[in-house]
């Protein structure tokens, strides 16, 4: 091959090196489970957005797949068929699916070999805690959110309540006021075992699974039913008899609506619950954290809702690339208080935290701090998280013998056995197929 | 080459299969492969990636068995499946005698009968959660202001009648459908003559009509039965997700939730076979003692 040919050869594969790189930034896609004709679709749009503008390396490309089941089964059926994306959105209760599978980058491996520098100490704790594993950042959490107690002011001010419950036995005293007062039903909550069950013992230091609530590894049994756990379950269960509380179905609609309607004067739920309650209610409302036992000297944090997002493995590592650097901006203090502000969620970092502080923002919406003081509570063994294999039937169950307790078909203690009884099991079978 | 009777051969093996290939085909891709696929499932422990799956024999079927909810669940179904089939069956036969004696010609309202088949049972589920659920049913309050102890959120036997009414309610227009043509095939001078021997309306469709609508009965007994068992995971995940306490968690939602939700595939794929297994058995059964009393003449 003479010299002239071979220099128009390296002068071709140039050009079309580079004229590719100026057409086609890297993809990176990322599918999530946000309807687009939402405002949180349109505020994760809006970012993805600024991000493609901000730079001309990546292109973050969104794709919405429905709800989160759906969202995670297309991600398995396509890591299954070699075309998973980047970026994923996944729902607390399937993360240990995740987290304990061979499918995923870890986060930290993620940044690092991109050479991008986290400083994890910023980010929230127990919001991090969730998605550490064998001291490795598996996920990069994102929208998370905790639960609070919010209320009907009005009805508290009709039934003379001065006081905003702290404890569940104020709680109790204000519930029959409330009652007195007409309310059919005093109390109520959404997503039962995330608030109740699970939120009770963290609260209160209780533990819940082996393994550190099977933080440590897929090996755990639950414990529950030996602990403060079966107390509160049975005091719900005579509240319910007593018609202090009153059942509204497993997720959040029903006990939505039975609070807009003024049947129900306090609702324990999320603290993303706020933009329908503030859409919705007609009357003046409060919110303040989750009631304590009497006498609890160090309340510890509570337990986070929301999703986090994954890597998946097997991808080329500018994509890799293109990832870290979209976490990096969507950790940027600015943005986190956007998300704040613009979603309801909490901040993931310290720093945004304390921007939404300084510019004032919780002089004007004081809930939104309350979420954030829970989780910065001091944590212990028992508040790290929980990850468990086959959470999804574990959850069914406890929303299945919770019913039962509520409806007066079995004691709490009973329940409480049968939980663990059912779900040993699955925790077994799981851990099989879990690679060491 | 002389033709002698029904002795008509192809020669050649090629062309038979050739032209059966396009269907051999569809079926193989659509149902054998992942049948043969859910088969295989159903005796593996499998991580949801399929990174690694462990053989563990007859495990997903012993736990199954070995669980006192999983029998719960099987008595449940062949309750839900029963009352839907009777409930849709029984109403869809009084809508078509009803119609058959007064709307003979009125295609419009014949039709407007049809259209609850058109929705998707998401959709239906939906719909009659709006009217019943307690904290927002609009039928629902009405019969709390009535004092009527309405609560399937709590009482399994009302999340189970409204499950049932949910299934039949969109069921009904398919068995109508058939009732009216079955109805329409009985040749107007059969029952003209029964009249004139003297026969009152309650007597002839004891004796002429129900057992000409035999076939007809017959086949719609055993497409409710599949549909019972099979296509009402829709409804019921709209309605009640299985509960009260698992007061509604029929077999098919549980296959539906566990792979779909929970990724147990294994577990899932155990169910499918034990749900499968149910419905040919209750389908022979069909076929062996409820057939021999139908008359095809």
């Amino acid at each position: 091959m003479s010299l002239r040919i071979l220099g128009m050869l390296a002068a071709g594969t140039l050009a079309a090196l580079a004229s590719s790189a100026a057409q086609a930034a890297t993809e990176v896609d990322f599918w999530h489970a946000f309807s687009p004709d939402i405002k949180l679709g349109k505020v994760l749009t809006r970012y993805v957005e600024e991000f493609n503008a901000s730079q001309d390396d990546y292109k973050v490309v969104l794709t919405y797949k429905g709800t989160y089941d759906d969202t995670v089964n297309a991600t398995i059926a396509a890591y299954r068929a070699g075309k998973q994306p980047a970026i994923v959105q996944v729902q607390a209760n399937a993360a240990p699916t995740l987290i304990f599978s061979s499918a995923i980058k870890p986060v930290d491996d993620v940044m690092a070999e991109a050479g991008i520098e986290v400083d994890w100490s910023r980010y929230l704790e127990p919001v991090m805690a969730m998605y550490r594993y064998k001291g490795k950042q598996m996920a990069m959490p994102f929208n998370t959110s905790t639960p609070l107690m919010w209320y009907n002011a009005d009805a508290f001010q009709k039934a003379g309540i001065d006081k905003i419950p702290a404890t569940w036995t104020e709680l109790e005293a204000a519930a029959r006021r409330l009652k007195a007062a007409g309310y059919p039903c005093p109390v109520t909550s959404a997503w039962q075992e995330w608030v109740l069950l699970k939120n009770y013992a963290f609260v209160q230091d209780l533990p819940l699974a082996t393994e550190g609530n099977g933080m440590d590894g897929p090996d755990a049994r639950l414990v529950f039913n030996h602990n403060g756990v079966v107390e509160q379950l049975a005091r719900i269960g005579r509240w319910s008899k007593e018609g202090l509380f009153e059942y509204q179905g497993r997720q959040w609609t029903g006990a939505h609506q039975a609070f807009y309607a003024e049947r129900c004067a306090v609702l324990l739920e999320s603290s993303a619950g706020y933009g329908g309650i503030s859409q919705n209610a007609k009357f003046k409302f409060g919110a303040a954290v989750l009631p304590v036992e009497e006498g609890t000297k160090t309340p510890r944090n509570t337990f986070i809702g929301g999703a986090g997002l994954f890597v998946m493995k097997g991808l080329d590592k500018a994509v890799y690339d293109g990832a870290a650097a979209f976490f990096k901006f969507l950790s940027a203090p600015e943005l986190q208080f956007d998300w704040h502000r613009n979603s309801g969620y909490v901040p993931i970092t310290v720093d945004a935290y304390e921007l939404a502080r300084k510019q004032g923002y919780y002089e004007k919406f004081p809930h939104q701090e309350l979420a954030i003081k829970e989780l910065l509570r001091q944590p212990s063994e028992n508040t790290r998280g929980i990850r468990l294999g086959y959470l999804v039937q574990i959850d069914e169950i406890l929303n299945e013998e919770m019913e039962k307790i509520w409806s007066q078909e079995k004691s709490a203690q009973q329940a409480a056995d049968d939980m663990v009884r059912r779900a040993d099991p699955l925790l077994a079978r799981f851990a099989k197929t879990v690679a060491d | 080459m002389a033709i002698r009777g029904k002795d008509v051969v192809f020669k050649g093996r090629a062309l038979p299969w050739l032209l059966l290939a396009p269907q051999l085909l569809v079926l193989a891709v659509f149902f054998f492969w992942p049948a043969g696929r859910g088969i295989v499932e159903a005796f593996f422990l499998s991580d949801p990636f399929l990174d690694r799956s462990i053989y563990v024999g007859l495990d997903n079927f012993r736990a199954l068995f070995a669980s006192p909810e999983y029998w719960d669940s099987v008595w449940l179904t062949l309750r839900f499946s029963a009352a839907t089939t009777l409930l849709s069956m029984s109403v869809a036969l009084a809508l078509a005698v009803a119609a058959d004696r007064v709307l003979r010609r009125s295609l419009l309202l014949r039709s407007l009968v049809i259209w609850p088949y058109a929705v998707a049972p998401a959709i239906a589920g939906m719909l009659w959660l709006f009217l019943f659920h307690p904290a927002f049913g609009v039928l629902a309050l009405a019969l709390r202001d009535l004092g009527v102890g309405w609560n399937p959120l709590l009482d399994g036997g009302d999340a189970m009648l409204l499950i049932v009414a949910a299934a039949a309610w969109k069921q009904v227009s398919y068995n109508f459908v058939f009732f009216l043509a079955g109805l329409q095939a009985i040749p107007a001078s059969l029952i003209e003559a029964a009249a004139i021997d003297g026969a009152g309306p309650a007597r002839r469709l004891r004796d002429l009509v129900l057992p000409l609508l035999g076939p007809t009965s017959f086949f719609l007994l055993v497409m409710n039965v599949i549909y019972a068992f099979f296509e009402t995971f829709g409804i019921v995940d709209a309605i009640t997700g299985g509960g009260p306490g698992g007061a509604t968690r029929l077999l098919v939602y549980k296959v539906y939730k566990d792979g779909f939700q929970a990724q147990d595939l294994g577990s899932s794929a155990a169910q499918s076979i034990v749900l499968m297994v149910i419905v040919v058995a209750l389908t022979i059964l069909q076929f062996r003692f409820v057939e021999k009393r139908v008359s095809y003449a």
